[in-house]
């Protein structure tokens, strides 16, 4: 607060923080945070064309992400809308910058400045500061240098394009399914083709109580997992937020004879019984009447 | 650079002038201009926000390309890389409404709060202004990534920076939307929530006090006090403009430290199996240890690791605490922002503090609530 002090509060004796003063606490900002910005007043914060190019990008990337459905590989499917304004904001802030550097003629400088920089009285201070490392103009903006990196997830989501989760995460974490919950479920009643659509989720833990599933045929919707002969692991992810926070649900799957055992990750939708064992592992078995393969679901993790 | 101080009281002045009249008061301006460069000199200071020359932006931004395509050519048979991607991008795009909602919240500050007025507002003296900070922070609705360039901001705007601080870590722990996703994850344990609300609180006002009494500032006078400075009030368009611009400026500050972190998280999720924790399932105090300890490497959005603690049923209630407890206000992800917005020597000692009080917290909340 020692820094805040001298220029605001100081002259009114409104000092209010002067009692927080910490005994190095001007150094501690002078050293980290405070010349870059205090000296050049609001101007520093301006981030330039570069700054404007940077945020118009992430922005058009989370909107077009949002657009082409992408998003939901990474994150729950509600977060479309708080996406899409973001999207817009962002570019929005990008957009304005771009605007302001078209406005004050193409030089990289808060127009105030720049008219005080053209004058040929002041060109003396402009060489002054032509000893900074990041002179020819693009010292005076406040893009951080950090900002670049925001163009990296950008680049992945263009070129990399990575599909959600699958096999490799499914094997490596442990798998936890939340306990039971509102027991008892409510009987599960059949559609008009006699079967029953349930998450993966929803068939783990209803078979902990064992009592709705028995007796009905399922249908259910996960990738494959380490299939052999005959047998796979039926997996889906379970999302809160994001994919970083995802937890396999996943059922022992046993295929009906002659089918075709899948290729791992491959996406199918099965009608299939419980086989009545209480879980020992979190897996309940599945036996399978039939096994179609389908592309990679709209909204890949169930929530 | 204590040298620079001097300056800041005329600053406002000058440049006032200078501005007006474009030519006006021409020797002062000189004057200020020369004293700049020893103002802006350490522009390499470690993480803060350096202004620099093309060829930085473009190595980086070369390097954002290459990275990819690198990725893109081993990913086909590469099952972790592609994974890790995955995580990555998820963890950024996340956070990018939070992220979103926090700098437009530290630009209507900027914009929109007379300089110092938080500090005439909060409580005179810091012992007291860290709890009411603490409690502040119920009212926003957000995770931590909003959090932290508000912060900033509020610090800037005159509020003591332990206070800011506080109010840092107890917002994206305690306000209503994570109390209710954890009242939703814990149906059958509503102590937790209650747990929770309290631990939290409590680290966030320990480390407050503590950072009162020892830590340092990083406030940075704030660089709206010349536009408000300006003879009468500033126009509705100046405000917004100041909005857009320190909008702008803190998501790229913060987005940028974002991404790095996302990307170490990305690192940590993927490298590290979580069955790996099945071992310390049942050892005493190891067991929270590893719990805040996993919370720092999977830097889970606080509004989501309800879920996944409640998910953990392997591992008693005290542990899982922690991990609530630790996750809000230390992980790699948010150090990287904090070691950005507030230097990296405020973040270095302000993460093990938060990080030590965060697990005795839910450590001795545990012991009496759960």
């Amino acid at each position: 607060m020692t820094t805040q002090a001298p220029g605001h509060a100081g002259p009114d004796g409104h000092a209010g923080p002067a009692g927080h003063t910490e005994p190095d606490g001007s150094t501690e900002a002078g050293g980290h945070a405070g010349p870059g910005r205090s000296g050049e007043g609001f101007r520093a914060e301006w981030v330039g064309p570069l700054g404007g190019l940077v945020l118009l990008v992430v922005g058009i990337t989370c909107l077009r992400l949002v657009q082409t459905g992408a998003y939901t590989s990474y994150v729950r499917v509600g977060m479309r809308v708080p996406l899409l304004a973001a999207g817009a904001l962002v570019a929005l802030l990008g957009v304005v910058a771009l605007v302001r550097y078209a406005r004050s003629g193409g030089h990289d400088d808060h127009p105030a400045e720049a008219a005080v920089k053209g004058s040929p009285e002041n060109a003396p201070a402009a060489t002054a500061g032509a000893g900074d490392p990041g002179q020819s103009g693009h010292h005076r903006h406040g893009l951080p240098r950090v900002a670049a990196l925001l163009l990296l997830p950008a680049a992945v989501a263009y070129l990399v394009a990575p599909p959600s989760l699958g096999a490799f995460s499914a094997a490596r974490a442990t798998v936890t399914v939340p306990a039971p919950r509102a027991l008892p479920y409510a009987p599960l009643k059949p559609g008009p083709d006699g079967t029953v659509t349930l998450p993966l989720r929803e068939v783990v833990e209803r078979a902990y109580d064992g009592r709705t599933l028995a007796g009905q045929t399922l249908r259910v919707t996960g990738f494959v997992v380490s299939p052999a002969g005959g047998r796979l692991t039926l997996t889906r992810f379970v999302i809160r937020c994001c994919a970083a926070d995802a937890e396999p649900a996943a059922v022992n799957l046993t295929l009906p004879p002659g089918v075709e055992t899948p290729a791992e990750n491959a996406w199918i939708t099965v009608l299939a019984r419980w086989d009545g064992v209480p879980p020992s592992d979190d897996r309940p078995g599945l036996v399978a009447r039939s096994l179609e393969v389908i592309p990679p679901p709209a909204d890949p993790y169930e929530t | 650079m204590p040298t620079a101080r001097p300056d800041s009281p005329v600053d406002p002045a000058t440049e006032r002038g200078s501005a007006a009249t474009a030519t006006g008061a021409v020797s002062t301006e000189a004057a200020t201009e020369n004293a700049r460069p020893a103002d802006a000199a350490p522009v390499s200071r470690p993480g803060a926000t350096g202004r620099p020359g093309i060829p930085v932006v473009a190595l980086v931004a070369l390097a954002a390309v290459a990275v990819p395509l690198v990725l893109r050519l081993v990913h086909a048979d590469t099952p972790g890389v592609r994974a890790w991607c995955t995580v990555f991008l998820a963890v950024t795009i996340q956070a990018l409404p939070f992220l979103a909602l926090g700098v437009l919240v530290s630009g209507a500050v900027a914009a929109f709060v007379p300089d110092g007025a938080l500090g005439r507002v909060l409580p005179r003296r810091g012992t007291l202004a860290v709890p009411v900070a603490g409690v502040c922070g119920a009212f926003l609705p957000g995770c931590e990534c909003s959090s932290v360039p508000v912060a900033k901001r509020l610090a800037d705007n005159g509020a003591p920076p332990a206070a800011a601080l506080t109010f840092m870590l107890a917002a994206p722990a305690i306000n209503p939307v994570v109390l209710v996703a954890t009242a939703v994850a814990f149906p059958n344990a509503p102590r937790v929530v209650v747990a929770r609300f309290l631990a939290s609180l409590l680290a966030a006002i320990v480390v407050g006090l503590v950072w009162h009494r020892f830590g340092t500032s990083f406030a940075t006078p704030v660089p709206g006090g010349r536009h408000h400075e300006h003879a009468g009030r500033p126009s509705r368009v100046d405000r917004l403009n100041r909005l857009a611009e320190v909008a702008g400026h803190d998501f790229l500050h913060a987005g940028g430290f974002l991404v790095l972190g996302a990307g170490l998280a990305a690192t940590l999720n993927v490298a590290v199996p979580r069955s790996a924790l099945s071992a310390v399932a049942d050892a005493g105090f190891l067991t929270v240890l590893a719990l805040a300890a996993l919370a720092v490497a999977l830097a889970i959005c606080s509004e989501a690791d309800a879920f996944v603690a409640a998910s953990m049923s392997q591992f008693p209630l005290s542990a899982r605490l922690a991990f609530l407890v630790v996750g809000p206000m230390v992980d790699v992800k948010l150090v990287a922002m904090q070691a950005g917005t507030f230097g990296r020597r405020v973040a270095l000692r302000f993460a093990p503090l938060t990080f030590l009080a965060a697990l005795l917290s839910a450590v001795v909340v545990g012991e009496i609530l759960l």
